[in-house]
């Protein structure tokens, strides 16, 4: 009895041994990531990560999907329906203090991306008198519209002297065809698919009128932290690998991200990829390195948030970043 | 008393729903964000009442006259399918396969076709709610038992004798099923139109309370809805009380799409 049991034993250890062996010599980790929209070549270095093998390298098999907004991306990760997304920090935030144990690992789009967007022809150069009698697209189904009323209210625009009109998702085709003279979106998105139909296009950037707010992170699940930190390091480092790359190599980024999607807007790609990469920058990045955060600035991004009605309650933001992870 | 059984036993049914559904969330400890539960959605709902009622009315408004469109021109239509051969045969196809089209799709193209505000949310409410109309109450009007207008002749009856007395009465079984579909169709296309062209209305409330996350927001909006078109399926339900003769009503005819 006292054999059959040691016996038990041993081969009881020397199977674990052994799948533990086989594991680390042959399964990757399987992660899935989520990003916040359909592809588009602001994911570029996401493709070229992949195309790299920058995630196999880091014994990584990488199930990458499309998103459905950030307000859905958060929401599967907060769930742990998904390992890791691609998500703004807004509603990074605003989940975690939904009760979401989110965290985001590295801040990749430093800055805020929306803009009041407008063919040049149309001569908008100082919002407080060049709006009078103009028609202006606002998406209300998006923060944007929230962070066009607080510039109204900081800059005093006079809200009468022109119109505002629901535009969601069709700032494009409105603006092309003079339905609307001007439209709030992110000037990488619909800025640039202007510019792409041909037009002359031209926007004021929300960031330079004063609305700093971190913009697309690198975000995971606290549990996946507590239970395997060093996945989410080797994740995280092998994800900013593929933008410390672009930067440098943004020919090689577009094509990854063409060659993973033949059927794309090549045009099109091809002016939002340097706009994007741009977005990558700040005061904080060039000393502290890519992705990294600052406590400050997640503060000024929750005040901004409240102030503007899409928070209801403060939450504590030390625990919804982390610059642990980035080398 | 098989009435009242049945009437206890349909509002069991929604107890043990709800009741279930507030179990599985407090067992599972899920999340509000992710699903809250009943209890929860109705705090919010009371909480924000003013709110959805305000927003109530935009979605009533549009429901109520894209729905009015489509029975109009469904019905007017309808009889020119069923008195004219030539019509009938020339676009029955065409109608057929403007019903199978996913009207939804067009939806954000609406935005740019019709405008701002109520027309785009009509349209579409109207284009989907229209075709149970034309093909259901056209579907009536041609089943009319034929030896009855035979009869009608017999007795010198003119056409539109023949029509009001005969064929109409006829069809309307048919017709009240096509407006029980009709009236869920032209919700849907209401929030669908307001989910794309909408600065108000209840499918703007269930879309703007995504920006701040709020699902307790998004599902009382929702049950508003839902109460909403509960309310308007029960009006049809009444008119159609008041309009056929109890042995007519319902049951016995099948909605044809």
């Amino acid at each position: 009895m006292k054999i059959s049991t040691k016996w038990v034993q041993v081969i009881g250890a020397t199977a674990v041994g052994l799948v533990a062996a086989a594991n680390a010599a042959f399964a990757a980790d399987k992660v899935s990531l989520r990003l916040d929209w359909v592809y588009g070549s602001e994911h570029a270095p996401i493709f070229l990560a992949i195309e790299k093998g920058f995630f196999k390298e880091e014994n990584i098999d990488l199930n990458l999907m499309p998103g459905e907004g950030s307000s859905v991306t958060v929401k599967l990760v907060g769930n742990r329906d998904t390992d890791f997304g691609y998500a703004t920090a807004d509603q990074v935030l605003i989940g975690a203090q939904r009760g979401l144990p989110l965290v985001a690992t590295a801040v990749v789009l430093q800055q805020n991306p929306t803009a009041l967007i407008f063919k040049a022809s149309a001569g908008i150069k100082d919002l407080k008198t060049d709006l009078k009698g103009k028609t202006i697209g606002v998406q209300l189904k998006s923060n944007t519209s929230r962070q066009w009323e607080a510039i109204k209210k900081s800059m005093g625009l006079d809200a009468k002297s022109f119109t505002e009109v629901p535009a969601d998702g069709a700032l494009v085709p409105l603006l092309t065809t003079d339905r609307i003279q001007a439209g709030v979106g992110f000037y990488f998105n619909d800025g640039l698919k202007l510019k792409g139909t041909g037009v002359d296009a031209a926007w004021i950037s929300f960031e330079d009128l004063g609305v700093k707010m971190y913009s697309t992170s690198l975000l995971t699940n606290a549990e996946l932290i507590e239970k395997n930190p060093d996945l989410v390091k080797r994740f995280t480092r092998a994800f900013m690998k593929g933008w410390s790359y672009s930067l440098k190599h943004q020919d090689e980024a577009l094509q990854a991200f063409v060659k993973a999607n033949p059927s794309t807007d090549k045009i099109y790609a091809e002016l939002k990829l340097p706009e994007v990469l741009k977005l990558t920058d700040s005061a904080d990045v060039r000393a502290n390195g890519l992705g990294h955060s600052t406590s400050a600035d997640w503060e000024n991004l929750q005040k901004q948030l409240i102030e503007m009605e899409i928070m209801k309650e403060k939450t504590d933001v030390s625990k919804v970043f982390s610059n642990d992870f980035l080398n | 008393m098989y009435r009242l059984t049945v009437t206890a036993g349909q509002i069991l049914v929604f107890v043990v729903f709800f009741a279930a559904w507030e179990l599985i969330v407090d067992l599972l400890h899920i999340k509000p964000v992710i699903l809250p539960a009943p209890s929860r959605i109705a705090e919010v709902a009371w909480a924000n009442h003013e709110l959805l009622l305000r927003n109530t009315w935009p979605t009533f408004v549009a429901i109520s006259l894209g729905f009015l469109w489509a029975v109009g021109a469904g019905f007017l239509i309808a009889v020119a399918i069923a008195y004219s051969k030539i019509i009938r045969d020339l676009t029955y196809p065409f109608l057929v396969t403007a019903q199978i089209l996913p009207k939804i799709a067009f939806a954000p193209l609406f935005l740019i076709w019709f405008g701002f505000g109520l027309m785009p949310k009509v349209v579409i409410a109207a284009l989907i709610a229209f075709f149970p109309v034309v093909i259901n109450t056209a579907k009536g009007l041609t089943s009319v038992d034929g030896e009855l207008l035979q009869y009608m002749d017999s007795l010198g009856a003119s056409a539109w004798e023949k029509f009001t007395k005969i064929s109409l009465p006829w069809a309307m079984p048919y017709f009240f099923a096509a407006l029980k579909i009709s009236i869920t169709l032209a919700i849907v296309g209401a929030v669908v139109g307001e989910f794309v062209a909408a600065g108000e209305g209840l499918g703007y409330v269930i879309n703007a309370s995504n920006i701040s996350l709020d699902t307790e927001l998004m599902f009382a909006a929702i049950v508003c809805m839902s109460v909403l078109g509960i309310l308007m399926f029960l009006a049809i339900v009444f008119f159609e009380r008041l309009l056929i003769p109890g042995e007519q009503q319902d049951g016995g005819v099948q909605a044809t799409m």
